[in-house]
């Protein structure tokens, strides 16, 4: 067997083993099922531990001891229960941005609920030419393509759903601590966990595909985070104290955007909206709002089924669809 | 020499196969790679190709703004001159599709899209309106000349807003 042979097996080797913890397997059972040679499951085996999967490894027996860390296909995969959003998922050990990644794979021919996601990114987008420090092993840099059958005008609020959504993610891990700053950051203790950035592609005023991203700090610790950022991130693992399985995470975060995007069409936010002024960091503070030169404060009070900002201004209510939110701190 | 074949029946496109799809797209010229098997696609387009900042994503306006065009504006002059006189009432405007905020360039230290005067084709992307941090790349229904843009970069759009007029060819 040549080296891709090898992996393809070790990839057979893998889902066998994979849902049996600590059940000792004969290599030549296992090499019967696969219609292979002993030595090359061997081989496939120790294809299994270079890839970072924990097996106990004899000439005779193997044992699966724990997954690897990694943010591969195979292991998301292992986790998911969606039914379109997944579905189709390709991972990459490196790549410039899974936003952009994503965007040409959806240029002409875009399917519904392509997943890209990238151990690291190189030149990880933010708004506007920003970049998102996206380390390798750490984090979880996720794009969705979807193709939503809404008029053009309903689209904004997808950045807000897929904020809830990753909120709701991270609730089981850190309970009661996670906020959303409108529109699109995801913060715990005031410090950023992650970030959204949706682009939107037309074709004719319609839509052609939304590209949905994330990056997601999850297993950084502070020292890890650039000295530009240690005070504005933070992490999973940091807030909740325990090291988090980012593949799992992934999963989950993808079943509950699959839920989120499945009444979006109808309803937009409607059925969304309590958990969202829930979660939301911003209503009952005095804000300031800044749109390209203008600037203009008042107090957060609502947030809209669109997903606008409803915001009070000497006693008359501003809806606001953009611009950079700043709250005011009190004295 | 490629491990198509196992892609085929397989559920999921498998991690280390694409990676060797991607080694071969880098290690050869061929700028991307499409692998279909039973209704499953994968598409690899080599990076050097692309654009880093993803949003000039339509190859087509890429080279319309990194060409210079010189031979061509030579070859219109003569021709725009008897044009200019009906092209007032000629003008198309490319319109807002949304409530947002209108931004000229994809950076804020970036040149803009598109300047006046600068020749456009059809599809290529003129701005961005942003509407709760969703992006969205405007691209012009026309091909022509921006004879007018009508709004400041960071300023709020209504729909249907007229953000640029355009001399169509």
């Amino acid at each position: 067997m040549n080296q891709v042979e090898l992996e393809q097996l070790a990839d057979q080797v893998l889902s066998y083993i994979r849902k049996k913890r600590k059940q000792i397997f004969a290599i030549s059972t296992l090499a019967k099922k696969l219609k292979s040679e002993s030595f090359d499951i061997y081989k496939a085996a120790k294809i299994l531990k270079s890839w970072g999967y924990g097996l106990k490894l004899s000439k005779s027996e193997i044992t699966f001891r724990h997954a690897a860390d990694t943010l591969s296909a195979t292991e998301i995969n292992f986790y998911l229960k969606t039914k379109i959003i997944g579905q189709n998922l390709i991972s990459f050990q490196s790549l410039k941005s899974t936003n952009d990644l994503a965007s040409q794979m959806a240029a002409g021919d875009a399917d519904e609920g392509i997943v890209v996601t990238s151990e690291k990114q190189t030149l990880g987008k933010g708004r506007f030419g920003r970049s998102w420090y996206s380390p390798e092993k750490v984090g979880a840099y996720i794009s969705i393509i979807i193709t939503p059958k809404i008029p053009l005008e309903k689209a904004p609020g997808l950045s807000i759903m897929t904020a809830l959504a990753a909120a709701e993610t991270f609730e089981k891990y850190c309970p009661g601590k996670v906020k959303i700053k409108w529109p699109n950051d995801i913060l715990i203790g005031n410090r950023k966990v992650a970030g959204v950035l949706t682009e939107l592609y037309t074709k004719n005023n319609k839509i052609d595909y939304v590209i949905v991203g994330i990056g997601i700090n999850i297993n950084q610790k502070q020292k890890d985070f650039p000295q530009t950022i240690r005070k504005l991130a933070t992490s999973l693992r940091q807030v909740s104290g325990k090291k988090i399985n980012r593949a799992k995470l992934t999963a989950e975060f993808l079943q509950h955007f699959e839920k989120e995007y499945k009444s979006y069409p109808k309803s937009q936010l409607g059925g969304s909206l309590k958990r969202i002024r829930a979660y939301s960091s911003l209503l009952g503070q005095t804000i300031i709002l800044k749109t390209g030169d203008k600037s203009l404060t008042g107090q957060a009070i609502d947030i809209n089924k669109t997903g606008a900002l409803i915001v009070e201004v000497d006693s008359e209510k501003v809806t606001v669809s953009g611009g950079e939110v700043t709250v005011v701190k009190r004295p | 020499m490629l491990p198509i074949r196992y892609l085929a029946g397989d559920k999921k496109v498998r991690e280390s196969y694409i990676k060797k799809l991607i080694r071969l797209v880098e290690e050869s010229d061929i700028e991307s790679l499409e692998v279909s098997s039973w209704g499953r696609r994968v598409k690899i387009v080599h990076s050097n190709n692309s654009s880093s900042n993803g949003f000039n994503r339509n190859p087509v306006a890429l080279e319309a703004i990194v060409k210079p065009l010189p031979v061509q504006a030579e070859a219109e002059t003569p021709a725009e001159q008897p044009a200019a006189a009906k092209a007032v009432s000629n003008l198309k405007a490319i319109k807002s599709p949304m409530v947002g905020t209108f931004y000229s360039s994809p950076a804020p230290d970036s040149d803009p899209y598109v300047s006046v005067n600068q020749r456009i084709n059809t599809g290529q992307v003129v701005c961005i309106v942003e509407a709760m941090k969703l992006m969205n790349e405007i691209e012009s229904e026309y091909g022509g000349r921006i004879a007018k843009v009508l709004i400041e970069n960071g300023k709020p759009v209504e729909f249907g807003q007229e953000l640029f007029l355009v001399e169509p060819d």
